[in-house]
């Protein structure tokens, strides 16, 4: 190796180790993890320098085989086998090396320099788990280093490990070899020699019996890769058949027990457990889980969470929303009185604070939001959450790995997207794909507030929980319609899951989630509804010079001079409103609008609403930011400054608001979303197919809460 | 009998492994192999999925799942 090339270390570990955590330490990146085995889905690397040396990083997907059985499982032993990392750093969970050796031996088997990042040191403590690293070390191969990545103890000690481990000649890795069955490992034996026959000079010995196992366990890659020799393939289904007839078991099982064998002889020498503390641990899991997963308790108590959840976002959000609210109002009205009337200052004011700032006091909620959301993944009360909603999101065609994806998609749905590549079964996963636009991201969220502020006031919390379980309601039954006919044969793959145990969450972890999601939203605010809102002020602002049908303005000044009564008041109140009116519709917006309002009129949105909703084809952001720009400008012809609230509630009724806000909360996702839809079904049709399903429910339901909703309210 | 016979609160040790291979490969992934003792903690509101302990981990499993696993008292 030369000392100039970095040095490239892959991360590599079962789901729930803690990996992603050990990454960020390492880098100081703020890559969200969580306590439950969904985040990393594609390999992501970074480089950092330790006493001079550049390593490079690579985070792995989490995998408990390495089977390519899975997409996290291809791209983990694809990158192994084709890119040959200098170093491997098989991260294991100190409180369940039962499990986590597994990987563990098949790293060992594929013959990697490595070194094993013992994490979690502290709840193998707490576990009543004495390890002895120096036994394990040996019995592995490779150097242990204990850690908890969560602290950062013990990074310092690896990434020594990490340069020393590079300054060694290569090919000096320790060979350790997992013993099988005598019938086995003379069939392994016989294979690996004809592969080494095959393949003269390009297979290391730990290669050719690396491969030779994964032919026994009729592993396809590996036999597609020796398609070409078929006295090899004839031999190795041969060697199959005879195992399974010596021992009536297949071959694959053999090579589990074999693994298993490994594992138990190891554990025996090197790990000592006091079984009182182990119980006192799982007996509190399970006695917390006694009331959560109590069969009568546990779905309202989960419900209760929720709503508890959608309530604090509304009504703890609403001080700080008032602050920041007053502030931009002082900021507008300073600006108001230091700058000269002109252009400038009404773009400045009107398009860009109004736009801006309308969207901006939505800051707080969607931190708090990711505040719950962040809580229950780390606690593990996410997966519990899947356990109480499987059987009725599996009768409705979804598997239970859907709902973290789909919880995920209240946060956003892009990443939530992405997430659904830990359901195993493609059928599954176009589902569980296609309804999760449906989930009601915290870019619509602004607009739920707003509205549910403007027209629900007492009951705001309970409208916005009400948003959400019709958000969840229609992703069931879409996904119900879904799977009974253009989506036959889903739900077929298992469900089991390894369920965290509870834990403790870390301010650090939660703080992570929460400044993630306000940094993403801000980014926003200066990026897209920045230009949205210069965009809509333009539109609304010119062309300046409307040749209007009539003289208002004589007509008005007339009867300002010639009386005072009530009767004229009324007249130039209802002249100044067709004015205005008329040069609203005189704008370029007003002539989009023309364009576009006769599709929403019979859902009762007027002008501004139509307008809103087109701009939110963009993000849904933009939605609110358009109601700022749109109803700042009517503000100067009044006396007193009205609130947006204030202004949207005396514009709709509120049978129209949710219509208004079923129609936002199911129309056309982001584009965005659209283009991670592509990315991952890899199909235009699908992808047109999720538009026009969202355009199509999101306009019927508005029409039905349009036409039949008075009646009701 | 296989698991999903078992009673919340009851052991039973794992005699083996039916199904499909690539079931069984994600049964022993998690832990679930020849061997281990296994307890049924808790059912969700209509019988399924369950949640049981098997060698200090918890797992969760749909019933149809558990009926793969036979299983001996222990």
């Amino acid at each position: 190796m030369s000392t100039n090339a970095p040095i490239r270390v892959a991360l590599i570990g079962n789901p729930n180790t803690g990996r992603t955590t050990l990454f960020n330490q390492i880098t100081g990146e703020k890559q969200a993890t969580g306590n439950y085995a969904r985040v990393t889905v594609s390999k992501s690397s970074q480089t950092v320098t330790h006493q001079g040396r550049e390593i490079e990083l690579i985070d792995l997907p989490g995998v408990y085989m390495l089977n390519s059985k899975t997409d996290e499982e291809k791209v983990t032993r694809d990158l192994l086998r084709n890119e040959c990392p200098d170093i491997v750093i098989n991260v294991i969970n100190a409180g369940n090396l039962e499990r986590n050796l597994m990987l563990t031996t098949q790293l060992i088997e594929m013959g990697l320099p490595r070194i094993f990042a013992l994490n979690m040191k502290d709840e193998a403590d707490s576990q009543g788990v004495r390890i002895h690293c120096d036994t394990l070390s040996s019995l592995l191969g490779g150097p242990v280093i204990e850690m908890v990545a969560r602290d950062g103890m013990g990074i310092e000690a690896l990434m020594d490990e990490i340069v020393r481990h590079s300054e060694k000649p290569s090919g000096t890795c320790p060979t350790v070899k997992i013993g099988y069955d005598s019938h086995l490992e003379e069939a392994i034996q016989r294979t690996s020699q004809h592969l080494t026959d095959l393949h003269p000079d390009s297979m290391s010995p730990e290669q050719s019996r690396w491969t030779a196992i994964k032919l026994l366990e009729g592993d396809t890659e590996i036999l597609g890769d020796e398609n070409d020799h078929t006295q090899l393939v004839e031999n190795v289904q041969n060697e199959r058949t005879t195992l399974q007839q010596q021992h009536n078991e297949n071959s694959e099982s053999l090579v589990l027990s074999g693994r298993y064998g490994f594992i138990n002889g190891l554990l025996e020498e090197a790990r000592e457990v006091e079984t009182d503390t182990l119980m006192n641990r799982v007996n509190l899991t399970r006695a917390i889980d006694g009331v959560l997963l109590n069969r009568v308790l546990g779905l309202p108590l989960f419900l209760a969470f929720m709503w508890v959840m959608f309530e604090t976002t509304f009504t703890l959000g609403t001080y700080p929303m008032d602050w920041i609210d007053a502030a931009v109002g002082a900021l507008s009205d300073s600006l108001n009185g230091v700058l000269p009337e002109s252009l400038f200052k009404d773009l400045l004011i009107n398009g860009i604070i109004a736009g801006m700032g309308g969207t901006i006091i939505f800051l707080p909620n969607i931190v708090i939001l990711f505040f719950f959301i962040a809580l229950f993944s780390e606690t593990g009360y996410m997966a519990r959450g899947a356990i109480l909603v499987d059987r009725m999101m599996h009768s409705f065609g979804l598997h239970g790995k859907a709902f973290i994806p789909m919880i995920t998609g209240f946060g956003c749905n892009v990443p939530a997207i992405m997430a659904t590549r830990t359901i195993e079964n493609p059928k599954d996963r176009l589902v569980a794909i296609l309804v999760n636009p449906f989930m009601s991201c915290s870019a619509r969220l602004p607009v739920f507030v707003l509205f549910a502020g403007a027209f629900f006031a007492e009951n705001a919390g309970s409208i916005l929980f009400g948003v959400y379980m019709a958000s969840i309601s229609i992703a069931l039954l879409t996904a119900l319609v879904l799977s009974k006919t253009l989506i036959k044969g889903a739900n077929t793959a298992p469900f089991l899951m390894e369920l965290p145990p509870y834990r403790m969450p870390t301010w650090g972890s939660i703080y992570i989630h929460m400044g993630r999601s306000g940094a993403e939203f801000l980014k926003k605010v200066t990026g897209v509804i920045l230009v949205g809102s210069i965009i809509i002020w333009f539109l609304q602002t010119f062309p300046q010079e409307i040749e209007l049908s009539q003289d208002y303005e004589s007509q008005i000044s007339t009867l300002q001079e010639s009386s005072e009564n009530p009767a004229a008041h009324q007249e130039i109140t209802q002249l100044k409103r067709a004015q205005e009116i008329e040069i609203q519709q005189g704008r370029y917006l007003g002539q989009v609008g023309d364009v576009i309002q006769p599709l929403f009129s019979p859902l009762g949105f007027d002008l501004n609403a139509s307008i809103a909703l087109l701009t939110g084809f963009v993000a849904k952001e933009v939605v609110v930011a358009t109601f700022g720009v749109l109803y700042s400008h009517g503000d100067e012809a009044n006396e007193e400054s009205r609130g947006l609230r204030d202004s949207l509630a005396s514009s709709m009724t509120p049978v129209t608001a949710i219509a208004f806000m079923i129609f936002t909360l199911l129309y056309v996702p982001c584009l965005a979303t659209i283009a991670v839809l592509y990315k991952e079904t890899q199909s235009l049709g699908w992808t047109t197919f999720s538009i026009g399903l969202s355009l199509t429910l999101a306009y019927t339901l508005a029409l039905l809460v349009t036409t039949f909703g008075g009646g009701l309210l | 009998m296989t698991l999903d016979h078992l009673q919340a609160g009851n052991r039973g040790k794992i005699t083996h492994l039916l199904g499909e291979e690539i079931m069984q490969i994600r049964l022993s992934s998690i832990g679930l192999i020849p061997g281990a003792t296994i307890t049924m903690d808790h059912t969700a509101l209509l019988g399924d999925p369950r949640t049981y302990t098997v060698q200090g981990t918890q797992v969760s499993l749909r019933n149809s799942e558990a009926e793969m696993i036979e299983i001996a008292a222990a």
